[in-house]
């Protein structure tokens, strides 16, 4: 929760400040540079004024409305960019829908249990989403392909060479010739698209779409380089990934036994056509470190059919892997408010203890002052009583002297009940009893 | 057709002018002034004598003997040529010997040379068998070869002969070694094409073969240089159209001897090239049954032949279609009928236990096996697991037994029978009498003695039950049984972990010479159960497959792929071709 307020208010803050004064006057600020604040200002879902808005408020001349602060979970599935940074620039030129996820801060921990998958989307938006994801579909042809795919297109096409420059490598064997054109090297990991050479255009587009749907969901998509192929979509607070195959079947399966025109072998596998794509949503990250028990993954497989072509399926897929990362980001969510939740019940209940605690042992501490007091009461009693019978002493002396004429008794009288008060004051030990009453009743306090 | 004598008269002033005397070589010369001095030159007293002679002998040669009256230089050379010409002509071109010498007289050209050089560049030429043949050869070249003085159109029809001349002698027989792993059927085919035809096919699929070696097949270093490697640049494997047999047999199917043979002589070639060239003579086997599946040939027979045999309701992959059962009885007495063909088993270890150990016990066997096939008719094979070796195990009524069960199922026939040996698992006791490789090669040898036609049926995984012996290996298992091959009738094999080979094969060539092999294609090459399953056989007999320890028709499947891959093949009882 602290973390999520500071995001809050550094949102707040950050939007008073660039609407405030120019970018450069904010990066000084906040020690970065403009871009730098730039970058913070997309990441952080916040409007940033147009170019040439400061000259021209300077000039007097009228300039765009700031713009109110949008949600940070919102997500705009429609294109307004309008600048190659992507940045939010200045208000919308006109109202357009976006994906806008709840705010789960606000609400109560029974409600978050009860949400599931889509729940988390905002009622409002649902409607937006769906439409969108209806959408979405694969094109026939596409020229600019996302640059993932630009990458296994290279790094398919080196392989290709370098097998055949190489074509022992696999043995460990390299034989000597003259002219290596070719450099051999390691596979670089790129995506994982595992198909005959029929089917790869149709795969680089099937890939190309869901990759740039999930980037328009604002997932973090990328390829590891672990020297596998792999890829790994970020997104909220779970991973996915997904491979695409095309399956293989033998060759008995698809020839006509009575009419063969090829020369191979009936056991062959052989790609038929039919591309099939597997995910893996990873179980949700457990807010609690300490704990070791890891879900199970989610696995979602689609295939290809002739009633329908996985082309067909890229909403039904990225419906249900979004759903999946929903859920893993409420269960998160729900499991993180537990925790701090029941961190803070453990808080209170722990200052509450060591307060008892502390009481307790100022109690300890008065009573024992008490106790020390109460038994030095007789003492003090005696002491009390000699003190009085010394000072009405010296008051009879007093009286006495008042009858003396000798000036030399008078002298020595005078010196002895000086003795005799100093020595009832020895007795006197109320300012000392009072002392202690007073430490007693701050301890109280 | 010209006559020697009347260009010996024409030339008969150089015969004259020596008076018909040969005039001798300096050798010649130096052999009769020996002989005439009698001069031994191995008498070591007189070497300085001796030596002195000779050098008198080559003196008078150069200065007495060959004078300038006496010799002519050209002459003498031309007439060495003609008696070397005369001499090979005889041996190589009988017919033709005198064409070629008055042709050579005449213009001082040698035909046959020229000719042999002619038709080396002709396309086919050792197809070319018939008159009409070598008349259109001697025409092409009677109209392509220009002489001075001289019409070669004329010399056609004894051009024609020549150049038959030269295809006979170019023509060597085809050598049976060289065929070692054809079909006998297509040996028979090249033979008899040299037979009738004077046509080597297989001098020329070799030489094919050889062309392409030459094209496509690379010695190649290491990076490092310090290994060398044969490697194969060429994709024969499962290639529709293999050293461009398509075109060669278009522009040849017209000869009788390759109408409808494109396949067999394909087949050729590639046997030459696998066994020869590439050293892949794993894929040989394959090959032949492919071709055979595909149809492209028709004169050969499948190599190892399995008979599928059907167990616990399993069913074969379309390409192996099973019509025969395996049933298995504890009593000998069959319970129902047979859905069609079938193979009968008896387990000899409940009912009649002591079958191989008691006549009587046998007899009863026996009564009950008859009575079931009378009823539902005999099986393919009658199989019995062997006895178990117990303490008063007696060998000689073994076979006694065996003789009385072959006599009596003789009226079966033609069901054949066979033993199943035991497992080979040394935990078992007491152990079968037939549970390890050597058991069975000996009770082969006891059986033939006794003239008891009794076959196996060998069952793989009790066989290899014996692992913990070390000694145990592959070849000490598959080298004997080729022996007996051709008793073997009944193969039980469970499905095997496919083994594959990696890295480059090494093979032995020549005189113990070995070279590392690879494929640019880089073929799979297995080294398994399966392979040396194959090897051990690898002929044209048909043997049952029961399958062992499988339990779907996934796993089913997977042994016949394994099965094919390593060359065998799958067919129907009496049907060699698939």
């Amino acid at each position: 929760m602290d973390e999520e307020m500071s995001t809050k208010k550094i949102r707040e803050q950050l939007y008073a400040d660039v609407w405030a004064e120019p970018m450069t006057a904010v990066a000084k600020k906040y020690n970065l540079s403009d871009n730098g604040v730039r970058k913070r200002c997309t990441s952080l879902n916040i409007p940033v004024p147009p170019f040439g808005y400061w000259a021209k408020k300077k000039a007097g001349k009228v300039v765009a409305n700031r713009p109110p602060l949008p949600p940070y979970n919102e997500i705009v599935l429609d294109d307004i960019q309008d600048n190659k940074r992507g940045v939010m620039v200045g208000p919308p030129a006109k109202k357009t829908n976006s994906l806008e996820l709840r705010d789960l801060d606000n609400m109560q921990i029974e409600q978050l249990s009860a949400m599931h998958g889509l729940d988390l989307i905002e009622p409002s938006s649902m409607e937006y989403f769906t439409n969108w994801l209806n959408s979405l579909a694969v094109p026939g042809r596409i020229n600019d392909y996302d640059n993932l795919i630009s990458r296994h297109k290279a790094e398919i096409e080196y392989r290709e060479a370098r097998n055949k420059a190489y074509p022992f490598r696999q043995h460990s064997i390299r034989l000597w010739t003259a002219d290596n054109k070719i450099n051999e090297r390691d596979n670089i990991s790129v995506l994982p698209i595992a198909v005959s050479s029929a089917q790869l255009n149709r795969a680089y587009r099937i890939a190309d779409t869901i990759i740039k749907a999930f980037r328009k969901l604002k997932a973090n998509i990328g390829v590891g380089n672990n020297g596998e192929d792999n890829i790994y979509i970020s997104l909220l607070t779970s991973t996915a990934s997904f491979k695409i195959s095309e399956s293989k079947t033998k060759r008995r399966y698809l020839v006509d036994l009575s009419n063969r025109q090829d020369f191979r072998p009936l056991y062959e596998k052989v790609y038929d056509g039919n591309l099939h794509i597997s995910w893996q949503v990873d179980g949700y990250r457990h807010y609690s470190y300490s704990s070791h028990h890891k879900d199970p993954e989610f696995n979602l497989e689609y295939f290809d059919s002739k009633e329908c072509p996985l082309q067909n399926q890229i909403s039904i897929m990225i419906l249900q892997v979004y759903e999946q990362c929903c859920e893993n980001e409420l269960r998160y969510t729900v499991e993180k408010r537990k925790v701090q939740d029941e961190y803070k019940r453990e808080e209170i209940e722990r200052h509450a203890k060591e307060e008892a605690q502390r009481l307790l042992k100022v109690e300890e501490s008065r009573q024992a002052h008490i106790n020390t007091l109460v038994k030095d009461i007789p003492e003090q009693a005696n002491n009390w009583f000699k003190y009085e019978q010394l000072n009405r002493y010296a008051d009879e002396l007093d009286k006495h002297l008042a009858t003396c004429s000798d000036a030399e008794t008078i002298h020595l009288l005078q010196s002895y009940i000086r003795l005799v008060r100093e020595n009832a004051k020895r007795f006197n030990s109320l300012d000392n009893i009072l002392e202690k009453m007073r430490n007693i009743e701050l301890e109280l306090e | 057709m010209y006559n020697l004598r009347r260009e010996i008269s024409t030339h008969s002033h150089l015969f004259a002018r020596q008076g018909g005397v040969h005039m001798l070589t300096i050798d010649e010369y130096i052999a009769k002034m020996k002989k005439a001095d009698k001069l031994n030159e191995f008498d070591y007293l007189k070497v300085s004598d001796n030596m002195s002679s000779v050098m008198k002998y080559v003196m008078s040669y150069f200065n007495e003997y060959l004078t300038m009256e006496t010799c002519d230089a050209e002459e003498i050379k031309f007439k060495h040529a003609i008696d070397k010409l005369q001499q090979e002509v005889m041996d190589r071109y009988p017919q033709s010997k005198e064409f070629v010498l008055n042709f050579y007289l005449r213009h001082r050209i040698r035909l046959d040379k020229e000719l042999d050089k002619w038709v080396n560049d002709i396309p086919y030429f050792p197809f070319f068998y018939s008159d009409a043949d070598f008349l259109s050869l001697a025409d092409g070249f009677c109209s392509s070869y220009k002489i001075s003085n001289d019409n070669m159109a004329e010399y056609q029809d004894n051009v024609a002969i020549l150049i038959s001349e030269i295809k006979q002698y170019q023509t060597d027989a085809p050598r049976p070694v060289e065929m070692l792993h054809l079909d006998n059927n297509i040996v028979a085919w090249v033979r008899d094409t040299y037979r009738q035809y004077g046509v080597n096919l297989y001098a020329f699929a070799s030489d094919l073969a050889y062309l392409h070696y030459q094209r496509y097949v690379k010695y190649e270093r290491g990076n490092y240089g310090e290994t060398g490697y044969y490697v194969n640049y060429y994709n024969h494997r499962y290639n529709k159209n293999p050293f461009g047999v398509d075109q060669i047999y278009e522009d040849n199917k017209h000869r009788p001897f390759l109408d409808s043979k494109r396949g067999e002589f394909e087949m050729l070639i590639m046997h030459e090239w696998l066994f020869s060239m590439v050293y892949d003579d794993d894929y040989w086997s394959e090959y032949v049954n492919l071709c055979i599946a595909h149809g492209r040939v028709s004169i050969a027979k499948n190599v190892n032949v399995l008979i599928p045999v059907t167990t616990s309701g399993l069913s074969y992959p379309k390409d192996a279609p099973c019509s025969t059962e395996h049933i298995v009885s504890l009593d000998g007495i069959l319970k129902k009928a047979p859905q069609a063909s079938y193979i009968f088993r008896v387990d000899l270890t409940q009912t009649h236990a002591g079958a191989w150990q008691n006549t009587e016990e046998m007899a009863s066997l026996i009564t009950s096996l008859s009575k079931s096939f009378k009823e539902y008719g005999a099986p393919r094979v009658l199989e019995l697991a062997a006895p178990i070796k117990t303490a008063s195990f007696n060998e000689e009524m073994f076979f006694s037994c065996c003789s009385a069960l072959e006599k009596k199922m003789k009226k079966f026939s033609p069901m054949k029978i066979a033993i199943v040996n035991g497992s080979g698992n040394q935990k078992a006791k007491p152990p079968s009498y037939i549970c390890r490789i050597e058991d069975i090669i000996q009770c082969k040898a006891q059986l033939r003695a006794r003239k008891i036609h009794i076959q196996f049926s060998i069952d793989f995984s009790a066989l290899m039950a014996i692992k913990r012996d070390t000694s145990y290996t592959g070849n000490a298992l598959f080298g004997p049984l080729t022996e007996i091959k051709n008793s073997i009738i009944c193969l039980n094999v469970t499905n095997v972990t496919p083994q594959l080979h990696h890295g480059p094969k090494m093979r032995i060539i020549g005189n113990d010479t070995d070279v590392y092999c690879l494929n640019k294609y880089r073929y799979p090459t297995y080294d398994d159960f399966y392979t040396m399953l194959s090897s051990t056989f690898n002929d044209n007999q048909q043997r049952y497959l029961i399958p062992k320890n499988i339990a779907s028709n996934e796993e089913l499947e997977a042994l016949v792929d394994n099965l094919l891959r390593s060359g065998f093949s799958f067919g129907e009882v009496g049907d060699q071709n698939g």
